[in-house]
């Protein structure tokens, strides 16, 4: 059973790399030919068939795959091998602490639906964070190369900056739900105020919010943050590596996407949380007796623990879809910021803002006890 | 009291005035005196002349003049519109003249370029080397005995390997130090032996390092090379190199006809082709002493001022995308796309048009232009008002631009600056109010000028001008007369008897539309379009002696054929009478000038442009010092250079 | 179902992703050298300062301001989760320090720390 168990799990981390990241490529690229009046990428066909274009991210990888990988005269080999390794490796290390849905009971068995279920998400997640900035610290500095070198300093310079936004705009969070889990943080955005607003993080925490979708792009390294692979300024500290090394920081950038999206979605968008959905079913305050006048009674609507699952589980992934839809339509529409202009919004507004939004948090939430 | 009795009166005996068909004053300067004259008519004389527009030379070889070479100065007074020319003759045994650098220091790309071209010295440049050929090249190939045909290696083989090896060297002595002495640089830039310098000083306080930025680069559109100093991401300095994309077009117009040079000045911004066309046929008209009709004048104008926006459409576009707002950029090519369709409906080409004629132009306007130009200028002006909104008061778009690339009116006045680059400073100048040529003195139109002269002024500077040209184009709409469309060389009107759009001669089959060619019969039909084309009928001989017959003409009646082969063949063509001519029009980045001497023959005996981006480009590094990469971007990006202007 | 065996899996799985990536590349790509390939890509021309050269002290400053706050904000994270039991004491006690933690800011903000020209 419990291989079985582990399988599934490895089964859907390997699902979330072969065809999430690749896929978010597609809708980059679709999503920006709606913004911009273009038709966008079709042309690669398999047999004919074109399938608006999604064999593109097929061909991508492909290409990435035959394409020649050197290391340039100087460069510090080892370094400069394990630099993209790094940097993907520990964002997909980050995929490991996501509830994708509440615990599933089967027979009798609750199985939660996380790869890890660790009771410090947050602390993991941060970790595996700061840990990716070295992929890209090491990658530009061991390429012996000026632009590289340049990137990558912009790029560490960036993502530590941010990663102090990042993580004090969670401790309002923090504050609200009491825990570091990321499960029970999602579990205790199910409770609704005033009988029905749900309790999202983004209602309790609006400020939060903002702060760390801002900082959250930035750890991303889009636009407007792309100022480390700006590529019509310093092309980007990866300039020297081709081949799946590049591939591999291009895929990083997507699965951090994915993975920031997620974060997002779990502290301010209710995680798996479906609206007024529960463990048992539907409980939609007032129109019960309305919607199904069977349910008068008890007032739930019942339904199967396994379909509230699946329904959680479709639920968490249209939230991410939606977050993702939202910073790829920033993404197309600003410039990038310079670089002094990324380093002031981070230490000199979203810092101060973060820590007002504790203060904030903390004495609310003194007067309320 | 007027400029040639000034002249006399300051310097008794030393000024002669020549006699020249432009109605421009030329004053003859030895050439000792070049730096006091120039001085007195930048300071004291009225109307003092504050830009140092062009400075080119000429090989006087074949003119029967008692000098060998002659370098030209041509200064302009914005107070007053006018402009004056100076000339100076200098000996092939002793080609030394004075720099006119501590003057004007536009002058300093502008004498590395005659150095480069002719072999003659500057004494006192501070910087005099070569700036269009590589540093290996060998001989001046201005030169009259300069074979236009003569090939040079591009560059020795040995060369990038030379460079590479200095460079492995240079890195294994950072590495682990060896008593191998380090190879002799072969970088011969002021700027490099300053870094070397310091380094060898071990200076612990130095921070700065160089970068080369481009010929390679996504941001060095065109091809261009910057040697950055840097400290951190600041610029200290900076060094640009031209010259990637030089394809000799002065030397190659002095072997054509007339009007063979015509597609040789699509080339130069290729962004606004029909301006280049316009400024040269102006020239040469000149010259000729003919006036060409209205409805042509018009036609000019609308078809300029419809490449003017498509110019400054592409540079905000590609400004903003070099910005990282991509698209708004397309949102600009999606406008521009508009605009080409109309040119591509009266030229039959959408980027090298060649469409303008010495005495003419190639086609009419068809019977629908009017709406499609409307309906274009419609989208163009939604597309504007759309990329305002995006990013004129965007926050992160409004932080870069303002302050940035600043260059101060003074500097921009000694610097040459034109168009907008000039305008963002508080200049108002522009060729088309100061000095109208065609019919522009008929419209109602403003000049857009800012304040600052960083790249936010240059920006909104180039968004309302592309407003007003659309005025223009409405207006010239309007008042469009009819009748004849080409003059002849005496100036006289030639009937129209065929109005064929451009779009019509176009070959369809050189466009990619085989399809229709295949399913063409072959019938012994004159005109190569395959059909019994309509105009069939209509070709009949008629005495032109400058302006080319239509192609339908040629392909079809042996009279066009003769007509045309006369005006091609060697010695035939049209030939303005000896002299000189500058003709300046306002390009897409400033005044755009053409300076044609003729020795009567049918082949140009020199034709010199005056590239606005030049004059922009040689004050680029003081419009850039202090700030930051991205900045660099910014500026670079509303300088819109363009490198088949600048290099030719 | 040990977190930390789930953990090392994860861990193996990954690596193992990694070296799939790298594996597969150098099988397929091809290979091949030169002088001038290998030299460093500075946009089309041999560089003219190795990148072993200093950088500006600013990138430095920004580590270690990093590091100042980044401390700081571990002590927040037990904070924030046992807020409710701490009570009155606790609030006082991290107003005082995030207090502290303004005041760093605003005297590094006006020192010129966070000044990037």
């Amino acid at each position: 059973m419990i291989w079985i168990v582990y399988i599934a799990k490895f089964a859907f981390f390997l699902f979330a790399l072969a065809v999430l990241a690749p896929l978010l490529t597609w809708v980059e690229r679709k999503q920006s030919a709606v913004m911009q009046d273009r038709i966008g990428a079709n042309r690669a066909s398999i047999f004919g068939m074109r399938a608006l274009g999604l064999f593109h991210a097929l061909a991508d990888v492909l290409k990435l795959f035959t394409k020649e990988f050197f290391i340039p005269r100087g460069a510090q080999k080892l370094i400069f091998l394990l630099a993209p390794c790094i940097s993907i490796f520990f964002a997909l290390l980050g995929f490991a602490v996501i509830p994708h849905a509440d615990s599933l009971i089967v027979a009798g068995q609750s199985y939660a639906m996380q790869i890890v279920a660790a009771d410090v998400g947050i602390l993991f997640f941060f970790a595996v964070l700061s840990m990716a900035v070295y992929g890209v610290i090491l990658g530009g500095w061991a390429s012996n190369n000026n632009y590289a070198v340049l990137g990558g300093m912009r790029a560490s310079a960036q993502m530590i900056s941010y990663e102090v936004a990042l993580g004090v705009s969670l401790i309002g969070v923090i504050l609200v739900y009491g825990s570091v889990d990321l499960l029970e943080i999602s579990r205790a955005q199910s409770e609704l105020w005033f009988g029905f607003l749900p309790q999202w993080g983004i209602f309790v925490q609006p400020l939060a919010f903002f702060i760390f979708m801002t900082a959250g792009i930035a750890e991303t390294k889009r636009i407007p943050f792309d100022a480390p692979e700006g590529e019509s300024e310093i092309v980007g500290y990866f300039i020297e590596y081709g081949g799946m090394g590049f591939g591999m920081y291009f895929l990083t950038d997507f699965i951090e996407t994915i993975l920031i999206a997620s974060m997002t979605v779990i502290f301010f968008l209710g995680g798996f949380q479906i609206p007024y959905l529960q463990a048992d079913g539907l409980h939609i305050p007032g129109l019960m007796p309305l919607l199904f006048p069977d349910t008068v009674v008890l007032g739930v609507f019942q339904l199967n623990n396994l379909i509230v699952t699946l329904l959680q589980f479709a639920a968490f992934i249209f939230k991410v879809a939606v977050v993702i839809f939202l910073m790829m339509t920033i993404r197309w529409t600003l410039p990038r910021f310079r670089y002094d202009q990324i380093m002031n919004l981070g230490w000199k507004m979203l810092l101060p803002l973060s820590l007002v939004n504790i203060i904030v948090t903390a004495v609310v939430l003194y007067w309320l006890r | 009291m007027s400029l040639s009795e000034q002249l006399q009166q300051q310097f008794p005996g030393l000024i002669e005035q020549e006699e020249t068909a432009t109605g421009e004053p030329l004053f003859r300067v030895p050439r000792n005196q070049i730096i006091e004259v120039c001085t007195f008519l930048r300071d004291s004389s009225s109307p003092s002349f504050d830009f140092l527009m062009d400075l080119f030379g000429v090989d006087c070889l074949n003119l029967g003049v008692p000098y060998r070479f002659a370098v030209h100065y041509n200064l302009y007074s914005s107070q007053a519109a006018q402009r004056i020319h100076l000339k100076i003759p200098v000996p092939f045994a002793d080609p030394i003249v004075p720099s006119l650098t501590q003057v004007w220091p536009a002058a300093n790309w502008f004498e590395r370029e005659v150095w480069d071209m002719f072999g003659i010295r500057f004494k006192k440049h501070p910087d005099l080397r070569r700036i269009l050929m590589y540093d290996e090249f060998k001989g001046h190939p201005l030169r009259k005995d300069y074979p236009y045909n003569k090939r040079q290696p591009l560059v020795d083989d040995s060369y990038t390997d030379r460079e590479i090896q200095r460079y492995v060297a240079a890195q294994e002595q950072v590495q682990m130090p060896s008593d191998e002495q380090q190879p002799a640089a072969t970088g011969n830039t002021a700027l490099l032996e300053d870094v070397q310098r310091e380094v060898a000083a071990e200076d612990l306080t130095e921070t700065s390092f160089l970068l080369n930025m481009g010929p390679s680069h996504p941001a060095m559109h065109g091809v261009i090379h910057l040697k950055l100093k840097l400290d951190g991401e600041t610029i200290e300095d900076v060094d640009v190199g031209i010259g990637y994309l030089h394809r000799a077009f002065e030397k190659e117009s002095e072997v054509s006809k007339w009007n063979q040079v015509f597609p040789y000045t699509d080339r130069l911004n290729y962004v606004s082709p029909v301006i280049n066309n316009v400024g040269y046929a102006l020239a040469v008209e000149k010259l000729l002493g003919i006036e060409i009709t209205e409805r042509a004048k018009f036609l000019r104008v609308i078809m300029s001022e419809i490449s003017r926006i498509g110019d400054h459409l592409t540079c905000l576009g590609a400004n903003a995308m070099e910005l990282g707002a991509f698209t708004a950029f397309l949102y600009f090519i999606e406008a521009r796309e508009a605009l080409w369709e109309l040119v591509e409906e009266i030229t039959g080409a959408r980027l090298t048009v060649s469409w303008v004629r010495v005495g003419g132009v190639k086609a009419d306007l068809t019977a629908d232009f009017p709406q499609h130009c409307r309906a274009a200028l419609k989208t163009v002006r939604e597309k504007i008002a759309e990329f305002d909104k995006l990013l004129s008061r965007n926050r992160i778009f409004h932080d870069r631009m303002v302050g940035t690339g600043v260059i101060s009116r003074e500097k921009a006045i000694a610097y040459g600056f034109t168009g907008p680059v000039l305008r963002s400073t508080g200049v108002d100048y522009d060729v088309r109010k100061a000095n109208p040529y065609l019919v522009y003195d008929r419209f109602d139109f403003d000049i857009p000028y800012g304040e600052k002269g960083d790249n936010y002024d240059r920006y909104l500077c180039r968004l309302e001008e592309m407003l007003q040209s659309c005025r223009i184009i409405e207006q010239a709409l309007e008042k469009l007369p009819g009748g004849a469309l080409n003059v002849d060389h005496e100036g006289k009107e030639m009937p129209d008897d065929i109005l064929l759009p451009g779009s019509a001669m176009a070959d369809r089959g050189k466009t990619g539309h085989t399809s229709a060619i295949l399913q063409i019969q072959a019938l012994s039909d004159p005109t190569l379009s395959g059909g019994n084309g309509p105009w069939h009928e209509k070709i009949y001989p008629d005495e032109k002696r400058v302006v080319l017959p239509e192609k339908e003409k040629t392909y079809g009646s042996i009279e066009g054929v003769m007509n045309h082969f006369m005006l091609i063949m060697d010695g035939h063509g049209i030939r303005p009478p000896a002299g000189e001519a500058y003709s300046a029009v306002e390009g897409g980045n400033g005044e755009l000038g053409f300076y044609v001497i003729s020795d009567g023959t049918d082949q140009p005996y020199r034709v010199r442009v005056r590239p606005p981006c030049f004059s922009l480009m040689s004050g680029f590094h003081e419009m850039i010092r202090g700030d930051q990469i991205a900045d660099l971007i910014a500026t670079f990006g509303t300088i819109n250079m363009i490198a088949g202007e600048l290099d030719r | 179902m040990n977190p930390l065996i789930d953990t090392l899996i994860l861990v193996a799985v990954a690596a193992a992703v990694v070296l799939v990536f790298w594996g597969v590349n150098f099988l397929l790509g091809p290979r091949s050298s030169g002088v001038v390939k290998e030299t460093p890509f500075e946009t089309g021309q041999v560089p003219l300062t190795p990148p072993g050269h200093r950088l500006t002290v600013r990138f430095y400053l920004i580590a270690i301001l990093f590091v100042v706050f980044d401390v700081e904000l571990i002590f927040l994270f037990p904070w924030a989760v046992v807020f409710n039991k701490l009570g009155l004491f606790g609030l006082i006690e991290m107003l005082a320090f995030i207090g502290v933690l303004f005041i760093g800011l605003f005297y590094a903000w006006k020192r010129g720390a966070l000044e990037w020209e």
